[in-house]
């Protein structure tokens, strides 16, 4: 009787579901693994895969909490050419102080963002997009439309093992604030529903606002990793980097608000996104399949997601 | 009565590990309002959502008619005659109660150029009508409308078609006394038509008065069926909760109790529903606030909470402070059980170990982390003092039955350990069980000396539970009225209207 089945303990497919993200990560691991006869696996395209990685991995664990709360952060790319214009321009002087510079305009950006976000009854896609028109809009005249040149020791710092220890020790910090703070709670609770959350007495304001720091963090960060890696930032820098990172999430399972938004969905996304692009490429496959590649298995993330969101699936 | 209109058979139908509804049976006759009980979570919704193609049920066989009966959706099932009426709201908020009303149905009004929505606004009048609410205005967002005339937009949709079987599904809870009358009309005119009615309701007086025979689930299983003449209230509780129950689970005292000291004071509050209301809540007191619907006691309950912005006054506690918005009074542990609770008290896509320690998790850090064991500890400890049913902690609170998401918002404010708890409507629409759960509790607490708003549309709980009623009546407080072995519902009604 199939009244049955559901008692019989260990369901199949909520666990399927639960962790499709792996699942697809794994296959095409495999699929690629074959395909390219192994060769994806070398030590050299391990590095590569972990140097394509990076800057989503960092800008995907920052936007943790915007996710959480149900919202995405578009002014993440300009932020990123500001921050990264405004280093390159102060390297010349110090590069420590490139660093900094790059960090505190990412995070005064992100203040910016949040205090708005927090104050204003407007909806975030339209504040941030607006936010990042504006800052667009300097970024031309700030460089005479022209690329900031950085100096050449910069591209010494353009190293994997570093950007490995940059980027473990940012999942650290961001997993035990996402899993073990109030910080990552409350920003799922007021995902999953704002007016609970408030009655329950989370003052929204402050998590809304904090959710924007840690993307104004992320965005000096791969700010400064930019600039090191190309010898120098311009108004293109970044370009196109929230639409990825919103991608990124979506395929390591991140597709709603609240209690679904898991710190795995940042780390896994990334890395599918690297997996396919790379592998893609050492198959020779043309551009135009690759498009359609991703395209397919974006739509066929979608629909599973859209498969777990009927389940009680946490 | 004539033929049988639905005959189900050895139903089934499991959520995971829970089994919702097992081996149930049951003939419905054309002509026949039938009454459908049981406790929270005894399958009731379950099975009616069955058989309107809500859920797809995992064995057995439904017959309409004599005819074979597999819905695979509410289109379908309305398709062959069936309409429900749901427990929750059923309307989209944004659009229009005419859009609400021909939902999927909007090619009867194709015009030349589209929708001709002047047509669609006039049938939508119509359909009201024919439900006796011509008060309501189908062509207004329903954003704009009142839980009440929601639901009867509801009812106007699912009568729009004539139905063999219209199924309402606990939808008396959101009604007052005329939208009530409103409801019985539309159930006698479907008996009348030779048509059937699958009524669920925890509201037995209302079950006796309007059902031809009730059907009685417990635990997903099907109990008994009890024609008319059969239908003894106290008979009906006990087959549903499968115990004795006694006949009065309100206290047993009749004078006023509590201690001297004023643990909250309410000055002068005034909001846009609030006009200059001032009243002291004492230590292990349970202050009842009676009044019609719209009297402005449900405002006062967000004031007292500080989620209501006033226009002046304020709320007071014992150490001097002034609520003046939720957090503040979560940290001064006072808790609010809103009597929105799907969509205020508890966060249904989230899980339930998690509702009950949001207002706690602050207590919980140590160093900026909260201690995970702790957390845990509270959670389960909540759960099983409170005797949640459900399949897992860890599962969304949106899979339990109504009684016990009551319980989890329970569990959520005394796992905060709160000294004034504003409860609005703690009962409506739970069982019978759960009710004298939650008075049991109520009575436990107040000899804690924890103090109690309890905000009620039941005059039957106002006086039964009370220390002191405080009647309101167009958003002032029109008398109070001390517990008394005297005191009657006629008394309360005087200062009401």
């Amino acid at each position: 009787m199939n009244a049955t089945k559901a008692e019989n303990g260990f369901n199949w497919q909520r666990m399927v579901l639960k962790l499709y993200p792996f699942f697809v990560l794994g296959l095409l691991l495999i699929f690629f693994g074959v395909l390219t006869k192994g060769t994806l696996f070398s030590s050299r395209n391990i590095k590569n895969i972990l140097e394509s990685s990076f800057q989503y991995l960092i800008g995907c664990m920052a936007a943790l909490f915007i996710f959480a709360q149900g919202e995405q952060d578009f002014s993440m790319a300009s932020n990123i050419a500001l921050s990264a214009i405004l280093a390159a321009m102060i390297s010349k002087t110090s590069v420590p102080l490139a660093l900094v510079v790059a960090l505190v305009s990412g995070i005064a950006v992100g203040c910016a963002c949040g205090f708005l976000y927090a104050r204003l009854p407007i909806p975030v896609f339209f504040l941030t997009m607006c936010i990042a028109n504006v800052i667009a809009g300097f970024l031309g005249p700030m460089t005479n439309y022209q690329s900031v040149k950085t100096p050449v020791s910069m591209l010494n710092l353009d190293n994997t093992n570093l950007k490995l220890l940059v980027a473990v020790i940012f999942a650290v910090i961001i997993y035990v604030i996402y899993n073990k703070t109030t910080y990552g709670k409350y920003s799922r609770a007021i995902g999953a529903s704002p007016v609970v959350a408030r009655l329950s007495g989370i003052n929204l304001s402050r998590y809304k606002f904090a959710a924007f720091v840690f993307t104004g963090i992320a965005a000096g960060i791969v700010a400064f990793f930019s600039i090191c890696k190309s010898g120098g930032a311009s108004k293109a820098t970044g370009t196109m980097f929230h639409f990825n990172v919103m991608v990124a999430m979506a395929l390591g399972g991140a597709t709603t608000g609240g209690p679904k938004v898991k710190f795995r969905c940042a780390v896994i996304g990334p890395l599918i996104i690297s997996v396919l692009t790379l592998g893609m490429n050492l198959a020779r496959i043309p551009v135009g399949m690759q498009n359609l590649m991703k395209g397919v298995l974006f739509l066929a993330v979608m629909v599973l997601s859209d498969r777990l969101s009927r389940f009680d699936v946490d | 009565m004539g033929t049988v209109l639905l005959k189900a058979d050895h139903i089934y139908k499991s959520f995971g590990a829970t089994k919702a509804v097992v081996d149930f049976s049951v003939e419905i006759m054309s002509g026949e309002v039938r009454g459908f009980i049981g406790e929270n979570g005894s399958g009731k919704s379950t099975f009616s959502s069955m058989v309107a193609g809500v859920y797809k049920r995992d064995d057995g066989t439904m017959q309409i008619n004599g005819r074979e009966y597999v819905p695979h959706s509410t289109v379908e099932a309305s398709d062959n005659g069936i309409a429900l009426v749901v427990q929750e709201a059923g309307v989209i908020a944004e659009i229009s109660g005419a859009c609400n009303i021909f939902l999927n149905k909007e090619s009867r009004f194709s015009g030349k150029l589209g929708i001709d929505f002047n047509e669609m606004n006039k049938a939508a009048a119509e359909a009201l009508k024919k439900v006796y609410s011509e008060h309501v205005d189908p062509t207004i967002p329903c954003s704009m409308l009142n839980l009440e005339d929601r639901k009867l937009i509801e009812i106007a949709k699912a009568m729009c078609d004539d139905p063999q079987l219209l199924i309402i599904d606990e939808t008396s809870n959101a009604l007052t006394t005329r939208g009530r009358e409103i409801l019985y009309k539309v159930i006698r005119d479907v008996k009348a038509r030779g048509g059937s009615v699958l009524f669920i309701t925890h509201d037995l007086d209302e079950l006796v008065e309007v059902c031809d025979s009730v059907t009685i689930m417990r635990d997903g299983h099907y109990i008994t069926t009890l024609p008319k003449e059969e239908m003894i209230i106290k008979r009906m509780r006990e087959l549903m909760v499968g115990r004795e129950m006694s006949d009065n689970y309100y206290r047993a005292d009749t004078v006023k109790s509590y201690e001297e000291e004023v643990v909250l004071r309410a000055d002068h509050l005034s909001a846009p529903e609030i006009n200059d209301v001032s009243f002291e809540l004492h230590k292990g007191e349970i202050l009842g606030i009676g009044g019609l619907s719209d009297c402005g006691m449900h405002d006062l309950g967000k004031a007292l909470f500080g989620a209501e912005k006033l226009d002046s006054g304020s709320v007071v506690l014992a150490d001097g402070s002034h609520i003046t918005d939720p957090k503040m009074a979560v940290e001064k542990r006072i808790g609010y059980m809103s009597k929105n609770r799907d969509t205020e008290a508890i966060i249904l896509q989230y899980p339930i170990d998690e509702n009950i320690c949001i207002p706690s998790l602050a207590r919980l850090v140590r160093n900026g982390i909260i201690r995970s064991r702790e957390e845990r500890e509270l959670s389960r400890t909540w759960a099983d003092k409170l005797s949640i049913k459900l399949r897992s902690i860890h599962s969304y609170c949106a899979t339990l039955s109504g009684g016990n998401k009551q319980k989890v918002v329970l569990a959520k404010w005394l796992g905060n350990e709160s000294r004034i708890l504003i409860m609005d409507c703690p009962t409506r629409g739970i069982d019978i069980g759960v009710k004298e759960a939650i008075y049991r509790l109520m009575q436990d607490l107040k000899k804690e000396g924890v103090s109690i708003v309890m905000i009620s549309e039941e005059l039957a709980e106002l006086i039964g539970m009370s220390d002191r009623i405080m009647v309101m009546k167009d958003y002032s407080i029109s008398k109070i009225l001390d517990r008394s072995a005297d005191l009657t519902e006629k008394t309360v009604i005087e200062y009401m209207i």
